[in-house]
């Protein structure tokens, strides 16, 4: 062994899919969580993502399996707290790429304190909202964003509240910076939305519409079947600067806007208000320890 | 006119030549008519010299690299640039050669650089072995970064346990690892101590480490070549020596995957390892490791060679051989009839009836036109065989190699062919590359002055008998008929030769030859040599029916008058295509990886790269599943198309069902 200062060589990266897959998806066929994990195993092996580097938190719900399917660093938290976690983890971590995947009920639900204060924090991560309108691991409850009417174990007259719109929640929330919609059957639009968030520095909050076939299996339906009730934004000239016009489209179900509908790259990230721009003894050792012990990715 | 014809009989049947009859040609002192205007070569624009370029193992031609580089110059550059092709190209033909970028001294940059290669006897081990060098680097790319791979993460395995070692959580060697930005940072002794306290030394156990010691040596000791061999008997020799390595080699790899993963049970996998042996690679496993070239010239090729070559193509080794041939118009050593072409044809029949051999026989001329065959064949992954004639024999005088292999060709004394083992759709067999493969010889047609000053356009075959005029030893089976002594006795070489012999001859063969004067004179030819053509045109026949592309004799032959350089296009078969509609297709890129149709039937429906479902194989299961996958899936996008198999139970029913996704 020569004296070198690195004890491990690091070869040149390049990722194919394979190596951000653990273990068989357990979801059921044709769900809608499918097409997310493709579409961000896609993006971790474009983006040529170490491993070692990439952290996805969840909470509780079929959405939150989503780590135990990732061959990276992963938190399987509990229910409504996968928001606080990540943000710990952004804060201790800082040269983490951390993903959030959370669910209706796990966000807009038990997790809905966290959900807004998140977007206010405007801490550096992706959040990615898999929106079955149902709670469906614990078999067929009504969410917050079921639609109105809808029929579950909760509500067997039909739920008699308007749903609640993630979209215009999150846009409603001060030092908002990036939020987009996407839908799981339109396989191109959800990877580049995903690639959209990633690269923005900021809270990057995507809902994500995702079909459940065995609680709600005919709910998108209607949409599926007709694209013309897809609206594609990139292809309407829709400015995500204009935070109007995108509460305006975030308002609407029919047809639904997929796509970045607000971004602004200016809005304050807490890291870097939290942080001190001087020279830190404790930083320097943290981030020498780090750096140290992130060598050491291999278990004899 | 009588006696003329008497004498040129005589001539024709027994060579006899008289004061008052034909007279005798000198070596060299004719040409055949057709390659008349292309004496100086020089002075002529066409595929020679290539390129071999440097970067990424590509052949181009240098007038297309000047023709791209020209696109917006002015008319001033362009003549000074072709002006500088024109005298590469004659310095090439004089043997001068070198690097491009050094020859080209024109202030206009060409898009690539490399060796310059003319049409001469080096040309075929050249092209070849260029591009078969570019095909194992791109080929041997994966592996070798696999094995990189594999080295590193068995190394950091090592580095690992060093690190956790006492030596390893020695001051001294933290120090090190951690850089001199952090040298004031910690305190280096402290942090030994804690680490001795905190982590115990857990080494690897000692078989363990020897283990991954040896599979390191043996992924580091891989060799990646170049293999290339002068004789089959070095090359056989080599393969059997290193084929234990290649064994050992594959096992490592394995067991080297377990050991990086953590996966390596040795209860298990200590006896997989020590009792597979030669079963652990399948000819389909070899396909990933550096391939041979073996480079044998065709005149050496004698019998216990030629069985070496045999055995060497049957085998299923990864070798590309190249039998490049200078000289076709050899006599058989066996005696009686000249045998032209002989060795090449033997060879030719050998290769085709192996069956799993990628065979490709051309003249050096059409190797560039031919350039995506060779490629095709050096990419193959079993055996494969490329018989070239080079042309450069010497003994065709001031006649470039260039236009000697293109009259070979010509002439079908040395056909294009190719055999391709892994093409579909029937088109297994091509005769692609050859002029006009439907008839017996290409048909151009010959302008010339005749004695009025009239122009006469006259279609002319360039038949074997004109290939042969072409070569110096050979003189004496022609003698020129002075115009004053031509009847209608004498018929063209093509006539003869297709026309049904009987009995007593009684008209004499001739060909069309042109002087250092370019004057036309009637050429009769020796009855030796109609017989070689007529064995070379049977072989002709026989490619011919191999692909079904042959006119029956009895078809009228004149065709519309052709201009000499375009040439008609082969009237090859294509394969027939099915309708789109009837296939079973998947629109991948919607795919939305639900794993919907993949549960049906894993082995007709798979992931692609980017986990998105396509259709494997549809052989691997029935229309129902098609049917129920395309029932099942999310976002309707499988198509079953229509029933492939007739006796598939409960078709009517399924049909219906397809009906909405077709």
């Amino acid at each position: 062994m020569t004296d070198t200062a690195c004890l491990l060589r690091l070869y040149e990266e390049k990722y194919e899919l394979e190596d951000y897959q653990s273990g068989v998806p357990r979801w059921c066929s044709g769900c809608g969580d499918n097409a997310i994990l493709a579409a961000v195993q896609r993006l971790c092996r474009d983006e040529a993502l170490r491993p070692e580097k990439t952290v996805f938190v969840s909470g509780i719900g079929c959405s939150s399996r989503f780590p135990h399917y990732m061959n990276t660093y992963g938190f399987h938290g509990i229910h409504g707290r996968a928001l606080p976690v990540a943000e710990g983890i952004r804060m201790a971590r800082p040269d983490l790429h951390v993903f959030v995947n959370t669910g209706d009920g796990d966000c807009c639900s038990i997790g809905a304190a966290h959900w807004l204060h998140a977007v206010r924090y405007n801490m550096h991560m992706s959040v990615f909202l898999h929106d079955n309108q149902i709670y469906g691991l614990t078999k067929m409850q009504a969410s917050p964003t079921s639609p109105k009417g809808t029929k579950s174990n909760t509500t067997p007259r039909g739920s008699s509240l308007e749903a609640l719109n993630p979209l215009t929640v999150t846009l409603g929330v001060q030092n908002v910076s990036f939020v987009a919609q996407a839908v799981d059957w339109m396989p191109d639009v959800l990877y580049e939305v995903v690639r959209a968030a990633f690269h923005h520095q900021g809270f990057s909050f995507v809902r994500i519409l995702q079909r459940c076939p065995e609680w709600l299996p005919d709910r998108f339906d209607p949409w599926m079947q007709d694209p013309k009730r897809v609206l594609r934004l990139d292809k309407t000239g829709h400015d995500p600067a204009n935070l109007e016009s995108a509460r305006a489209l975030a308002s609407r179900d029919d047809p639904i806007p997929v796509g970045v509908l607000y971004r602004n790259p200016q809005a304050p990230c807490y890291e870097d208000l939290r942080r001190s721009q001087g020279l830190r003894t404790p930083e320097l050792i943290r981030s020498g320890l780090e750096a140290e012990f992130d060598r050491f990715t291999v278990w004899p | 006119m009588h006696s003329d014809l008497q004498a040129q009989l005589a001539f024709h049947l027994t060579g006899q030549k008289t004061a008052a009859g034909p007279q005798p040609v000198d070596a060299f002192e004719l040409i055949p008519g057709l390659l008349a205007r292309y004496r100086d070569l020089t002075a002529l624009r066409y595929d020679f010299p290539l390129v071999l370029t440097s970067h990424d193992g590509g052949i181009v031609p240098l007038s297309r690299l000047v023709d791209e580089a020209l696109a917006n110059e002015s008319e001033r550059a362009r003549k000074q640039a072709l002006r500088r092709e024109r005298e590469i190209r004659a310095m090439l033909a004089g043997g001068a050669g070198g690097l491009l970028s050094k020859l080209w001294n024109v202030p206009i940059a060409l898009a690539a650089d490399g060796e310059l290669a003319d049409c001469d006897a080096r040309l075929p081990a050249r092209f070849v072995g260029h591009a078969w060098r570019a095909i194992q680097e791109r080929k041997a790319r994966p592996l070798r970064e696999r094995i990189e791979r594999l080295i590193a993460r068995l190394s950091d395995i090592l580095a690992v346990d060093f690190a956790r070692s006492d030596e390893g959580r020695s001051a001294q060697r933290l120090r090190a690892s951690f850089g001199a930005a952090y040298e004031q940072s910690f305190d280096f002794e402290a942090m030994s101590r804690l680490l001795a306290r905190a982590l115990p030394a857990h080494p690897l156990p000692e078989r363990r480490r020897r283990r991954i010691e040896s599979l390191l040596q043996r992924l580091r000791s891989q060799q990646f070549g170049p293999f290339v061999f002068d004789s089959c008997a070095a090359a056989l020799s080599a393969y059997r020596e290193r084929l234990p390595e290649l064994v050992a080699l594959s096992k490592a790899i394995a067991a080297a995957r377990l050991e990086a993963d953590g996966e390596y049970v040795e209860d298990r996998h200590d006896a997989f390892f020590e009792g597979c042996g030669d079963g652990l690679l399948a000819a389909e496993g070899l396909s990933e490791f550096p391939g041979y070239l073996v480079r044998l010239n065709g005149a050496e090729l004698g019998m216990p060679q030629n069985a070496q070559l045999a055995e060497m193509l049957a085998s299923a080794m990864p070798v590309k051989a190249l039998v490049q041939f200078d000289d076709i118009l050899d006599r058989s050593p066996v005696g009686g009839r000249p045998g032209f072409g002989l060795r090449s044809r033997a060879l030719a029949g050998m290769a085709l009836g192996l069956a799993e051999v990628y065979v490709l026989q051309c003249c050096a001329a059409d190797l560039y036109q031919l350039r995506d065959r060779v490629l095709k064949g050096l990419e193959s992954p079993g055996a494969a065989l490329f018989s070239v004639f080079s042309g450069a024999s010497g003994e065709s005088g001031e006649l470039a190699p260039y236009l000697v292999a293109a009259a070979a060709s010509e002439s079908r004394a040395f056909p294009a062919f190719s055999y391709d083992p892994a093409a579909e759709g029937g088109a297994l067999f091509s005769l692609a590359g050859n002029p006009q493969p439907q008839l017996d010889w290409p048909l151009r047609e010959l302008a010339y002055e005749d004695a009025g000053h009239q122009r006469v356009l006259e279609e002319v075959a360039f038949t074997l008998a004109d290939f042969v005029a072409c070569d110096g030893r050979y003189a004496g089976w022609f003698a020129r008929v002075p115009k004053e002594r031509c009847n209608g006795g004498m018929i063209p070489v093509r006539e003869s030769v297709t026309a049904q012999p009987s009995g007593r001859p009684e008209t004499v063969p001739y060909i069309l030859m042109a002087d250092g004067h370019d004057v036309l004179h009637k050429v009769i030819v020796a009855e030796e040599l109609i017989g070689e053509t007529r064995r070379s045109l049977d072989f002709w026949r026989s490619l011919q029916e191999r692909q079904h592309v042959r006119e029956t004799p009895a078809a009228p032959v004149a065709e519309p008058a052709k201009p000499v350089a375009a040439a008609a296009a082969p009237a090859v078969t294509e394969p027939q295509k099915q309708p789109p509609s009837d296939a079973p297709c998947i629109e991948t890129a919607r795919c939305t990886s639900c794993d919907e149709c993949t549960r049906i039937n894993s082995r007709m429906f798979a992931y692609d790269a980017n986990k998105q479902a396509y259709i494997a194989d549809v052989e691997a299961g029935t229309y129902r599943e098609l049917v129920e996958a395309a029932e099942s899936c999310q976002v309707s996008i499988i198509h079953p198309g229509k029933p492939r198999n007739p006796a598939e139970p409960g078709l009517d029913e399924l049909i219906e069902r397809a009906e909405p996704f077709l």
